[in-house]
Formats: structure tokens, sequence, C-alpha cells
């Protein structure tokens, strides 16, 4: 398989405290790379050292094969494109002279294309309105577009939907896909939005203290999610009572709500949860999310607490 | 070659920009009020009086002096408050150049703003005063030093620009260390005269050596521009001495930056 990404213990301090603390991971050709970990985890850290911001303490990452420390580096980085935290656009231009601005950078010839790059990401009709005036989704489409603009087949997006409202989350969905569905565009965007990167990413990483915990493909994760029981009931303590009297695995997720796991006669637990005066109000099957093997993974709350 | 395209884009930023035609509106019009001023003492003076042209075509260097640090911390660090450097440095820039480009800007700006006031200068000054000038060989040399004195001055300048990455901080602190250069120039100069005409008082003739003061005198950049506008102590050094500056500078900046993390 082809990386477009490797880091190899990678290593990031800043003073005594390390940001990085061996990471290794591998973002395959052509994948959208979900990366996710909690605030502090190290997902931006990552993120300056691939873009050439910062220097790592120790280890090694490579782009296309081009080792990190090699001067070769920045012609691989010229395949690369990349939202870090907030977009760099300058406030006082336009969308147009904000692309017109990143073409000299790059040292492109013609301003041919930034009609269609405005297109792809929705901000065709900005006209003369100058992106101080533009709204964050706004904002972060033209951050996008910046990215786009020397045709990159790496794009590395650093929580591009903090902020966003629905629409705006899902307007930049729309855009990653296309990017990598039409032009075969690979993607590495961190995210604390779990459900949002469980419809879009092929490939997750977890991040958890600076070092992977797991990665994991999409398919392999829904073969990994366990199936569970949803039950909103009346009383929770009640149900938690007859869960382990019963030794089953379960999981309090509010007040009324619950997850059991495991196989379980609907009849023997509502009859159960009835001799303790529990009224069941809903029960259903469904597959465990994305959050809760992210939780489960990296050891968070929830078994049997409140 | 890949300066090249960054200097474009500076360009690029300066022409769709304020900041480059404020700096001129400035620099102009402080010019044009000062011979407007003098033009009407003139006419109100009784008796004949021939203006020599020289002070007013050097005024402009210390208006660009006062401008500079403003220039500086306003156009290079946008780049850090709205994250664009990070675009050039994805772009597979190296830092050295980078800093250069923005050096080479702040540079170009000055001269550009030095050049054009002086060419407006001398043909206003010439249509209300006649041109006369004055010893035009020293006038060439204080002219050309005072270019160099500007570059040096831009040198100075993109250093707390190019490292300090936050914005107000490296204006404040730009404008701080142009004041405090400022008043330490004057001082010197102060002390030096009173000094060169016997009138030194005991504090400031044990203060510090002549060779000590007469090289802060000519080594800072502020210092250099106030000689330009007046007397230049040592001519042939001064000029030496603003290369120097500005390579030392500008090699000291590039070091710091290309270890700089940048965020």
């Amino acid at each position: 398989m082809e990386y477009v990404l490797q880091t190899t213990a990678l290593k990031k301090s800043y003073g005594q405290y390390r940001a990085l603390n061996g990471l290794t991971m591998n973002v395959p050709k052509g994948a959208i790379y979900g990366f996710v970990g909690k605030n502090g985890a190290g997902k931006t850290t990552l993120i300056r050292l691939i873009c050439g911001l910062q220097e790592q303490t120790a280890g090694e990452y490579s782009i296309y094969g081009i080792s990190g420390r090699s001067k070769e580096i920045v012609k691989a980085r010229r395949r690369m494109g990349a939202v870090v935290e907030t977009p760099s656009i300058y406030l006082n231009m336009t969308a147009e002279e904000n692309l017109k601005e990143q073409y000299c950078v790059l040292g492109l010839p013609a301003f041919a294309g930034i009609g269609n790059i405005l297109e792809l990401v929705g901000l065709q009709h900005t006209g003369r309105k100058r992106a101080k005036h533009f709204s964050l989704g706004m904002r972060q489409r033209l951050g996008i577009a910046v990215a786009l603009a020397g045709s990159p087949d790496f794009l590395v997006l650093d929580e591009p939907a903090n902020g966003l409202d629905p629409q705006g989350i899902v307007e930049i969905r729309e855009i990653i896909l296309r990017l990598n569905r039409e032009f075969g565009i690979t993607v590495l965007i961190s995210s604390h939005i779990l459900d949002e990167l469980a419809r879009l990413a092929t490939h997750f990483g977890f991040i958890e203290g600076g070092q992977m915990i797991k990665e994991i493909s999409a398919e392999e994760l829904e073969a990994a999610c366990r199936k569970c029981i949803h039950v909103t009931v009346s009383d929770v303590k009640a149900l938690s009572r007859v869960m382990e009297g019963l030794g089953m695995e379960y999981t309090v997720l509010s007040a009324h709500e619950a997850d059991l796991f495991g196989e379980i006669s609907a009849t023997e637990l509502v009859s159960r949860l009835s001799a303790e005066g529990c009224e069941v109000k809903s029960m259903f099957g469904r597959d465990e999310s994305l959050e809760n093997y992210y939780i489960n993974l990296v050891g968070g709350t929830g078994h049997g607490n409140l | 070659m890949e300066i090249f395209k960054l200097l474009y884009a500076n360009k690029l930023r300066l022409k769709r920009g304020k900041l480059l035609w404020i700096g001129l509106g400035v620099s102009l019009g402080y010019n044009i009020l000062l011979l407007v001023m003098n033009y009407i003492e003139l006419v109100n003076h009784i008796g004949n009086s021939i203006v020599a042209i020289n002070w007013y075509l050097l005024s402009s260097f210390s208006t660009v002096g006062y401008f500079c640090p403003v220039f500086c911390s306003f156009f290079i660090g946008t780049d850090y408050s709205e994250g664009t450097v990070r675009n050039k440095v994805i772009a597979g820039h190296t830092r050295n150049n980078i800093y250069l480009a923005n050096f080479i800007t702040a540079s170009a700006v000055n001269l550009f703003w030095v050049v054009v006031t002086t060419a407006v200068t001398a043909v206003l000054g010439t249509l209300l005063f006649g041109w006369h000038m004055v010893y035009p060989l020293q006038f060439l040399l204080q002219y050309f030093s005072g270019l160099l004195a500007i570059i040096a001055l831009a040198g100075l300048f993109t250093l707390p620009a190019m490292l300090i990455h936050n914005h107000v901080i490296s204006t404040v602190c730009s404008i701080l260390l142009f004041f405090v250069l400022y008043s330490v120039e004057t001082s010197v100069q102060r002390i030096l005269f009173a000094r060169s005409v016997g009138k030194a008082s005991m504090v400031t003739t044990g203060l510090l050596s002549q060779t000590v003061l007469e090289f802060i005198y000519d080594f800072i950049p502020v210092g250099q521009v106030i000689q330009v506008m007046g007397k230049i102590l040592h001519p042939v050094r001064a000029p030496v001495f603003s290369l120097v500056f500005t390579a030392v500078s500008v090699l000291c900046g590039i070091a710091v930056f290309r270890k700089k993390d940048l965020k």
C-alpha cells in the first residue's frame, strides 16, 4: 500500500511538556484519514510538524517517501495544502484577491482556475466583499480554497468544522467528499466532532497523550463497534442493580438512558426491572457509536457511573 | 528564483493595501508643509535671501525614519496575526527567503518614499525658491548615505516584526525601540557637539569616551539618519557602517527566525 504520510516515533517537546511522545502513523494514499483525539492530545502539533512550521525533537516523518529532514521535503510540501488551526487568509482582501496572493506565493504563471476553486468551495458570488465581513463558515471555506490553490494531492485540515453551525458542517463535509472522490485528493482531517468524522473518514487514527493508540480502517471499525440494546427507563439505578445481578456489561448514558451489551432476553429484563419498580419506556438495538468506541479505547468514564 | 515569488506577492499586497500610500502621503505632506511654511516666511522677510534646496531634499529621511517601524510591524506583522506566513512555509519557501523578502520589501518601500518625496520636493522647491544647491558633491554623499541608512533602518525594524509572534506587541516594541534609540542618539549628538565647542559638563566629559560615543552615533541607523539631516560626522565611515549594520541585523534575524516555532 502506498502511503502519503508516515511518521515513526515522532516526538515534540516544548520545554518540559511533551506534546508528541513517539507518534507512529500511516496515512494511505486516497484515504480520508480521521485524526481523533481530545484537546491537548497532539493533533495540531503533528500537523505543524508535517507542514514545516516547527521541527521535531526526535523521530522521523516522511511525505511521499521524502524524509522531513531532507532538503527535498520542500518539493514534497508543494504537493500539500493545509489549513492549520485557523484559516490563513488576509482579512482585508476579497476571496479572489486572497487566491491571487496565494497564486503569486506559489509562482503560478496565471490566475486561471481561481473561478473554479471558488465555485468548488461555494464562494463564487462573494464579489468585492472582504474576508473580514465573511461568516466563520465562509472563512473556513476560503481557507480551504487557499490550500487548494496549488492543486495539492494531499490536504491537511485541522478541525475544519470548529465553530460552524450544522449547515456549515454539512458544507465542509460535502467539499471534502467531493475533493476525495472526484479529484482523488488524500485528506488528513483532525476533528472533535466524531459523528461527523464517522460519516466522512475511510481510516481513523486515535491519539492520546502524544501517542497513537490505534489506527483502523472504517471497515474494521464497523466490525469492531459492538451491537447493543439502547434502553430508556424510569429509574437507571434500578437498571444498574438488575444488570449487576445478571453480571452483564452496560454503560449509563444519562439519568434515564443506558446501553446494554451482550445477549439478553427482553422478557427477562422487563420482568426484573418491573420487580424493582422500574418502567421501561423504550428499547431498541443499535451499533456502538464512534464516540463510545473512542471513549472505551482511551479508558474514559461510562461503566456504571452517572 | 523562489524569492521573487515572495517579492511579487508582497508587491501585490502593498498595492492593494493602504500602508504604502499613507506613508507616502505623510512624507509628501510633511515636506510640502515645510516648503510652504518657509516660503511664507521668506515672502514676509524684508530683504533678499537665497534658499539652498539641500536641506529640503534631505528632510524626507526624517519622516521615513519615523514611519519605518510602523510600516514594518503592520505589514510584516499581518502575516503573523492572520496566519498567512504559514501559507508561505507550506508552499515550500525557506525561512531564509521569507525573511529576506520581507526585509527587501521594507527597504524598497523606504526607498520609494524617499525618492518620490525628493522628486516632488525638487519640483516644488524649484518653483518656490528656484534651484540653488550648495556643495553638490557633499549633498550627493549625504543623500547616498541617507539611502543606506534607511535600508539599515529597515533591517533594524524587520527584526522585531519577524520574530515577535504577537502583532500588537511587535508594533509597540518597534515604536518604543525607535523612540529609545532616538532619545539616545540625540543625547549623544548633544554631548558630542558640547565637547566639540568645549562646553561639555563634568558629567558628560567623563561619561563615555569619545570613540565609544562616536561609534554609537555612527553605527545605530537612527543616529545615521539624524546625521544625514544635519552634518555627517564621518562621511566615509557612515555608509560602511550602514552596510555592516544591515548585514548584521539581517543575518541575526534569519538565524533566529530559522529556529522559531511557528503557530
